[in-house]
């Protein structure tokens, strides 16, 4: 059984006032494996979030299934989606999404709160996170008080603590400087190591070359795919860089 | 036309947040147009039009102006560091595309400078127009003659634009100060970068309290009415100022002592909603401690304009215990022998009798009156000097004396009195000595008191001052003054001899108001023609019909005041109520937006929401609960002022005020929440 199961996804965006409507997603699929680290690439405007928003339960697809270990996403009842996704799924956005009323540690542990955990086993849990993650000190200070990686960071471990069978990161990097995006690159690959699943939206090459295998969106669909295989860093990249290449030159005949 | 680039870029800027922008205009516009219509009110033109009680209407009026200003002052800026918060993000971008903070702070004054200038124009409109609505009001209720004339008082118009020249210039020099002294960075990131954690200066807090407690001691323990006033002002100054102190950094300190707390803390129930709260009082304490301010003083305005509007029945029979209310002065003690009475009440019953109406229910009491400041030992020094000035002062006791052979009925059997033996009534005034004694100029006269009865109708004061009264029914009048000074050195009388003959008609009101003059006509008729040797020096004659006309003026006005100043008064909250969801549906909507990616439903988010909706929404209102209950004793004792002592009516006034403006307030919750939810509810369906 895979781990993750995405079955001829179609999305189709309509306008609120009638008229248009926008095909953002076809006709995707593809399964993802218990810890493995899987980029998905493409093009601005191609679905990569509208894909990432289905598969949080955040969305609801037109047609399709998603399964998780098997289960189907559409069979949950609206009520248990939000409980659903807590418990099951992880979260890292572009825009680090933390409350600004909360200091870092209480924003990490709002996904157990919410599943109703006591303070001790919350801390208990944060601990080895927040050190591989490079916090701890942080811990107590509000989102305002720290740099974008940081908070990043934060947003990742709030990911992590609930052990998640996924984490979804849509552009992780998308909003750090070159150096806190290899530092969060490094953690990610360190945790994937660790066994945790990621699936993680991404514009860079660079950032797609360190995972285990590339999907790459077009149109609404799943155009190609690439997987490492024991290649180094640097073949990946190159590689990703030339279906990018071929990619765009693709769009351009079309 | 050209227009110059500044304005139009502040005028841009106004346009954009027009959301916001205007229900400050309003407010501005509401606050000016307040302030000038209790100026106009209080001009010299519009009180000549009043017949009756000019001074209190004018005292009332001028406090509320005053309170207005202060109010503005700090209303008027929160809501404006609101709209400036709004506009940071769009300054920090000028300011990263070139433009100097010189060129800010002109944006900034323009913007200003517009919104004054609107606000001045549309204020004093509105003003003008609402004035003369209110004066049509006030002037027909005080009975005086009406016109429709539009008037336009120059002082005030000079005044309110003076005053709030001052405030404009107080919140454009802050906003100006903030826009210098930070940074383009900050400019540009102030919106998504969040805000800081709000500490609540635990020093603010502990003075908040201190003010608080001090306000409400001061309120509980004052005993004068009359400084009473004063007081009743300095406390509410002090009342309003805790209240900001305390919603804005005690409430933020209780949520950070509730974090403190992790067991507490750390459940889901409280997680999301304590933090929050923290954060919103910080930015809402100040609209919310004017909420509390505004529903305070509606509350007070209410309860007891209406206390005194039902209560003017009973306060006009505790000043006309009968249909006719006759007084006559007289010389000497001896004077009030039944023989020399005698033909006066013969023939006031006479000249009665002939116009058709009875003398019935009598209330006669020949009596000599003193007022007295009690001092230790049953000692009551009645000189002049030390009761004139002190008239307002409620320890102040008027006694009267009575004669055994003279004595409302209501009294019952009397022991038999030697020389120095007296009996006692009194009603409210606690008279714990065996003894009593008068003391004018040095002279003292002893009483020992064989009994002490409780009496109603004695002690209603014959001089109408509201002081409570004391009856000793002494053995011999004469005796009982011998060898005090009728007069001190500058004239004022130490006693007065006096006869009240009260009694009823039975007659219609406007038959009791003919007889009234027609008697008084009569009996100063017939005493000048008794013998000088009678002592007849001046007559009274009133009626209870006559007097209702000044009673029913006085509390009819100031219960209209008090009715208008709600109302003006509501619409300010209105528009509070309605600004703090705005802003609150703001801030909430992203963070709805994020703990819903996070993973709480929909429904958590919702109901934790409401649950803080309702907490701050019962803040203010519990805490102006809590003022009203210290301002009680207070109010109650300036009421007493204008005679009414009916602590149950002024109860039930009260509660009713509050349970009224309580739903009142819930309504306009619940309509303004709606706003609130579009506003989240857009971000959910992003
Ligand atoms: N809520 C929406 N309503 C209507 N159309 C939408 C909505 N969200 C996205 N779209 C459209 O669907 C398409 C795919 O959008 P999506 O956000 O998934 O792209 P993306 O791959 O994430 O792009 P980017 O790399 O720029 O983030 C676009 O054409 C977009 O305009
Ligand atoms: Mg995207």
């Amino acid at each position: 059984m895979h781990l993750l199961e995405v079955n001829s996804l179609k999305k189709v965006y309509k306008t609120r006032f009638g008229g248009q409507s926008v095909e953002a997603l076809k006709n995707v699929n593809f399964t993802v494996e218990e810890g493995e680290y899987v980029a998905i690439m493409g093009e601005s405007g191609s679905g990569k979030t509208t894909l990432l928003n289905i598969l949080a339960a955040l969305d609801k697809a037109t047609a399709g299934t998603v399964l998780l270990d098997g289960k189907d996403f559409s069979k949950i009842p609206e009520s248990d989606v939000a409980a659903f996704r807590r418990d099951h799924l992880g979260f890292v956005f572009q825009e680090f999404n933390l409350l600004d009323t909360f200091t870092l540690e209480d924003n990490i542990y709002l996904p157990l709160v919410l599943a109703g955990k006591e303070y001790k086993e919350m801390n208990t849990l944060l601990m080895p996170i927040a050190r591989t993650l490079g916090i701890e000190s942080l811990l107590k200070k509000y989102p305002y008080e720290v740099s974008g990686g940081q908070k990043q960071r934060a947003a990742v471990a709030r990911a992590l603590i609930t052990s998640p069978r996924i984490i979804l990161a849509d552009e992780p990097t998308g909003a750090l400087d070159s150096r806190s995006t290899d530092e969060l690159l490094r953690l990610f690959a360190e945790v994937n190591r660790q066994g945790q699943t990621i699936l993680m939206v991404t514009h860079s090459a660079r950032a797609a070359s360190r995972a285990g295998r590339v999907l790459f969106i077009r149109d609404g669909e799943v155009f190609h795919q690439l997987y490492r295989g024991d290649m180094s860093d640097d073949l990946f990249y190159q590689k990703i860089t030339d279906t990018l290449t071929l990619l765009a030159r693709g769009g351009e005949q079309a | 036309m050209k227009t110059g680039f500044y304005p139009r870029l502040a005028w841009d800027g106004l346009r954009k947040n027009r959301q916001i922008a205007r229900p400050y205009l309003l407010t501005c516009i509401c606050m000016v147009s307040m302030f000038y219509i209790l100026s106009f009110l209080t001009s010299g033109e519009v009180l000549a039009l009043i017949p009756r009680g000019k001074n209190s209407v004018e005292l009332v009026l001028s406090l509320g102006r005053i309170v207005i200003l202060v109010f503005s002052l700090i209303f008027l800026y929160y809501t404006y560091s609101f709209l400036l918060r709004r506009r940071t993000r769009e300054f920090g971008l000028y300011n990263v595309l070139g433009m100097g903070k010189r060129n800010l702070v002109r944006i900034i004054s323009w913007e200003n400078g517009i919104t004054f200038a609107a606000a001045l124009l549309g204020g004093l409109l509105l003003g003008i127009l609402l004035s003369k609505i209110a004066e049509l009001g006030l002037v027909n209720l005080m009975g005086g003659a009406i016109d429709y004339r539009i008037r336009l008082d120059g002082k005030s118009l000079i005044l309110t634009v003076l005053c709030y020249a001052a405030v404009f210039a107080v919140i454009w020099l802050s906003a100006v100060i903030r826009t210098a002294r930070s940074s383009a960075v900050s400019l540009m990131k102030s919106e998504n970068v969040g805000e800081k954690p709000p500490k609540g200066n635990r020093f603010v807090a502990i003075l908040g309290i201190l003010i608080l407690a001090g306000a409400y001691v001061l309120a509980v323990i004052i005993r004068n009415p009359l400084s009473a006033l004063l007081g009743f002002f300095v406390a509410v100054l002090m009342v309003i100022l805790a209240t900001y102190l305390l919603m804005i950094s005690g409430s933020v300190r209780l949520c950070r002592f509730l974090q403190g707390r992790k067991g507490y803390y750390y459940q889901a129930k409280h997680f999301v909603s304590v933090s929050s709260m923290a954060y919103r009082m910080k930015r809402n304490g100040a609209g919310l401690a004017s909420i509390c301010i505004i529903a305070t003083m509606i509350l007070v305005m209410l309860s007891t304009t209406t206390c005194m509007w039902f209560g003017a029945d009973d306060s006009l029979r505790v000043s006309y215990p009968r249909e006719i209310d006759t007084t006559v002065y007289l010389k000497d003690p001896k004077d009030l022998s039944d023989t020399n009475l005698d033909p006066v009440r013969e023939e006031i019953g006479r000249f009665v009798r002939e116009n058709g109406g009875q003398t019935d229910n009598l209330l006669d009491m020949p009596s000599v009156i003193l007022n007295g400041l009690p001092q230790a030992g049953g000692v009551l020094k009645c000189d002049a000097e030390s009761t004139v000035g002190n008239v307002m002062n409620p320890d102040r006791l008027s006694v009267s004396l009575f004669s055994p052979e003279r004595y409302p009925d209501s009294v019952g059997e009397l022991p038999a009195l030697q020389a120095d033996e007296a009996v006692l009534l009194t009603d409210g005034v606690d008279w714990k000595e065996d003894s009593l004694t008068l003391e004018v100029a040095g002279v003292r006269h002893t009483w020992k008191l064989l009994s002490v009865r409780k009496n109603k109708e004695t002690s209603a004061a014959p001089d109408r001052t509201g002081n409570k009264g004391l009856c000793l029914i002494v053995p011999d009048l004469s005796a009982a003054v011998e060898g005090f000074e009728t007069t001190n050195a500058s004239g004022n009388m130490n006693y007065s001899i006096l006869w009240n003959y009260h009694f009823d008609t039975g007659l219609t009101d406007e038959e009791n108001i003919r007889i009234e003059q027609e008697l008084e006509k009569d009996i100063s008729a017939f005493m000048a023609s008794l013998p000088e040797a009678a002592g007849y020096r001046t007559l009274w004659v009133d009626s209870r019909a006559g007097g209702a006309g000044d009673f029913y003026g006085t509390y009819g006005s100031l219960f209209f005041i008090g009715i208008l100043l709600s109302i003006v008064f509501l619409l300010a909250a209105v528009l509070i109520i309605y600004y703090k969801q705005i802003s609150e549906g703001y801030e909430d909507a992203k963070r709805f937006d994020i703990m819903q990616k996070v993973g709480m439903t929909k429904r958590d988010i919702r109901s934790s929401i409401r649950s803080q909706l309702l907490t701050v929404f019962a803040l203010p209102l519990a805490f102006a609960g809590l003022h009203l209950i210290f301002a009680f004793p207070m109010i109650r004792r300036v009421l007493t002022l204008f005679s009414l002592y009916n602590v149950g009516l002024f109860i039930r006034t009260t509660v009713i005020s509050f349970v009224a403006f309580a739903l009142f307030y819930a309504l306009i919750y619940r309509l303004t929440s709606g706003v609130y939810y579009r506003i989240v509810s857009g971000a959910e369906s992003r």
